[in-house]
């Protein structure tokens, strides 16, 4: 169990590739912090400086109280998990598991007591004397699990596990990551393209672009308070809708202009808006599920409601998709199954104008306190 | 003369027996003494130890820290005459051994840590064979599947480099069921490994990069001329382009199981591929424009 600091990290290959620029993070003891973002953000190369698998070209990296940039792998005290983890096709479960402990001279008796340790956490125990072809790849990922566990080691490193699985597995394992994490009490690094791993897993999340950090928070203040565009897009599915807008004053109420309609911005919302955007253009932002068209919001709250034409419906069963245009714009509104919107009517939809987001038309960046 | 792998083992401990003072016995795991006379006394100590790619329990009438010094004089003495003995085999000269463990597949490792990994070797198969010869490890594992051999690298790759360092190569000489096969895998192995010495590390493996190959082949001047050529169309991909067109003609050019493979939709791919073509004037779908690319991309990584 430790911390883990980054100080100043870069990563620059031969030829002046940066992959990873200035990176700046505390993971805290026993913490589950998610990097996630974009193929080529860097973070598998940020992953691989912590295991020592890549070189750290500037910057300092601690585990624990320990400076590690010039340790090597094994003295770490870390395991990795890979989206691919080869196992050793001529030996069972149990030596896969228990082959590490083996280079470490750990006396044979402690490896049993680990190796059965381990396979009772993943439910494995029955598989210790299969050989890898003989297993699906579920229970591969779960071997390839039980060797790190064995380690017992202060940080685990966890690149893209579960891109390999099945739709159904990768949910399940979810699940068992999160309670193995729970169980072990234990520092854990998770790598992921995929946003809904990072928002269930994660007790924070780093959103990565382009070799930098662009936000690290809870899922919950992520997904509300995106601080950029590119965040805003990146975690949530389907995706927050952003609309070029400008914003303007009258009568001391400020509205909201998307060309021909204007929509009221709530006086809680106005105070968290910098005055120097009145009557610029910026962006707006409005998550799917924040745009409805029941009837009862559309009653209550007649001055959040613009006509949209609908383009696609998608039934979902326990929700529908409604992919609409709006004033020139395409958007998409998640909304209640029983809605009686048909493709090719032009429907009354209401922002949820308190969930708005609004960001800055050149930097992108979030412009609501 | 012709001698079996232990008749070998014993003629080079009859020499040592020869030239030193102490008396020792070899048992093996069965307790069988297959070398040595009787040992009288009440002091006689035991230990376990590792010859070409058995473990033998060594006995002496030595105290224990001597003993461990005997054996490690005897592991590094019978290693080094057993790896002379195996490079003659290897290179095809005049050996003397006849019972080599065929099949067998053969890997060429080269790293800074050669005597870590061929502990590992040692650990994790135990009938498994190393030598070192030159600035080579030589690994001789009781395989006799390529496909197993291939998975087995991957994962002794995985060991090597969360155990010491990633900056390892494997090279894979493939499955020899005979001396001449074992002497033309070995030297499949060396050539592919000549690519190993650019940048790249992980697993390589001969028959798999015939176009590395021809490439090499090519006078210098023609290559570099080429890759001139070819740059004055390339210098705008970006790394983000570049991993994309790698992922694209690692999948033999299957745009579903690339765009799986980068996690982005396959639309996104089709509009890079678009844009890789508005760049280039290479549109990756076609096999030939596909051709083109990889050469670029063997002449940037390894020339």
């Amino acid at each position: 169990m430790a911390k883990v600091i980054f100080k100043n990290i870069n990563k620059v290959y031969p030829g002046g590739i940066k992959a990873v620029i200035d990176f700046n993070l505390e993971i805290e003891d026993k913490e589950f912090v998610v990097l996630v973002g974009p193929s080529g953000c860097g973070k598998s190369t940020t992953l691989r400086m912590v295991a020592g698998l890549e070189e750290i070209s500037s910057g300092e990296l601690y585990i624990g109280d320990k400076l590690v940039n010039d340790v090597s792998p094994k003295d770490r005290d870390i395991a990795m998990v890979f989206q691919n983890y080869a196992l050793y096709p001529h030996m069972n479960v149990y030596d896969n598991m228990a082959f590490g402990l083996k280079l470490r001279k750990i006396p044979k008796s402690e490896i049993d007591q680990r190796v059965k340790e381990a396979a009772s956490i993943l439910g494995i125990e029955n598989l210790l004397d299969r050989k890898p072809k003989a297993l699906s790849g579920g229970q591969r990922q779960r071997v390839a699990l039980g060797r790190a566990i064995v380690r017992e080691p202060k940080v685990f490193l966890m690149d893209e596990p579960l891109s390999n699985l099945d739709a159904k597995l990768r949910v399940q394992m979810r699940t068992e990551i999160a309670k193995l994490h729970d169980r072990l009490k234990t520092t854990f690094i998770y790598v992921t393209h995929d946003q809904t791993e990072a928002m269930t897993m994660g007790s924070r999340i780093v959103v990565m672009k382009d070799g930098y950090i662009n936000q690290v928070d809870t899922p919950q203040n992520i997904y509300d308070y995106p601080v950029n565009t590119f965040v805003a897009g990146f975690i949530g599915s389907p995706q927050m809708n952003f609309i070029d807008a400008k914003l303007s004053k009258e009568n001391d109420k400020v509205y909201v202009s998307l060309n021909d309609v204007k929509l009221l911005i709530p006086e809680g919302v106005v105070k968290k808006i910098d005055p120097s955007y009145l009557d610029k253009e910026i962006i707006l932002g409005i998550r799917p599920e924040d745009i409805h068209d029941e009837a009862a919001f559309l009653d209550y709250f007649p001055e959040y409601c613009l006509n949209a034409k609908v383009d696609v419906i998608e039934l979902l069963g326990s929700e529908t998709f409604l992919y609409l245009t709006v004033q020139g714009n395409s958007l998409t509104a998640r909304v209640d199954p029983r809605s009686n919107a048909r493709v090719g009517d032009t429907i009354k939809i209401g922002f949820d104008m308190n969930k708005l987001h609004l960001f800055d038309k050149t930097t992108k960046n979030r412009i609501l306190s | 003369m012709v001698i079996s792998m232990e008749g070998l083992l014993l003629s080079i401990l009859s020499e040592i027996n020869s030239n030193i003072k102490t008396p020792f016995v070899l048992l093996d795991k069965h307790g069988q003494k297959i070398f040595g006379q009787d040992l009288n006394g009440d002091n006689i100590s035991e230990k376990n130890i590792f010859l070409i790619n058995k473990i033998y329990t060594l006995q002496a009438l030595l105290p224990k820290n001597q003993l461990e010094d005997l054996c490690f004089f005897l592991e590094i003495t019978v290693k080094a005459k057993f790896d002379r003995e195996l490079a003659a085999f290897i290179n095809g000269k005049n050996s003397t051994l006849t019972d080599f463990p065929f099949p067998c597949g053969l890997a060429l490792i080269q790293s800074e840590f050669l005597a870590e990994i061929e502990g590992f070797i040692n650990t994790i198969f135990e009938e498994g064979m190393t030598a070192r010869i030159d600035d080579m490890l030589l690994s001789f594992l009781p395989i006799s599947n390529l496909d197993e051999l291939k998975e087995t690298s991957s994962a002794l790759y995985q060991t090597i480099a969360e155990e010491v360092s990633q900056k390892a190569v494997i090279s894979l000489g493939g499955i020899a069921h005979s001396q001449s096969e074992l002497i033309r895998a070995f030297n499949d192995a060396k050539k592919a490994l000549i690519f190993a010495s650019r940048k790249n590390f992980g697993v390589l493996h001969y028959p798999e990069m015939a176009l590395e190959l021809l490439i090499s082949l090519l006078p210098s001047e023609i290559r570099h001329n080429y890759k001139n050529e070819m740059e004055m169309n390339f210098k705008d991909l970006d790394s983000d382009t570049i991993n994309t067109i790698r992922v694209f003609l690692d999948c033999n050019l299957h745009i579903a199981q690339a765009a799986r493979q980068l996690y982005i939709h396959r639309n996104t791919l089709i509009y890079r591929l678009d844009k890789i073509y508005t760049i280039t004037g290479l549109d990756l779908r076609n096999f030939n424009d596909a051709i083109k690319m990889k050469i670029h991309l063997i002449l940037n990584d390894f020339f």
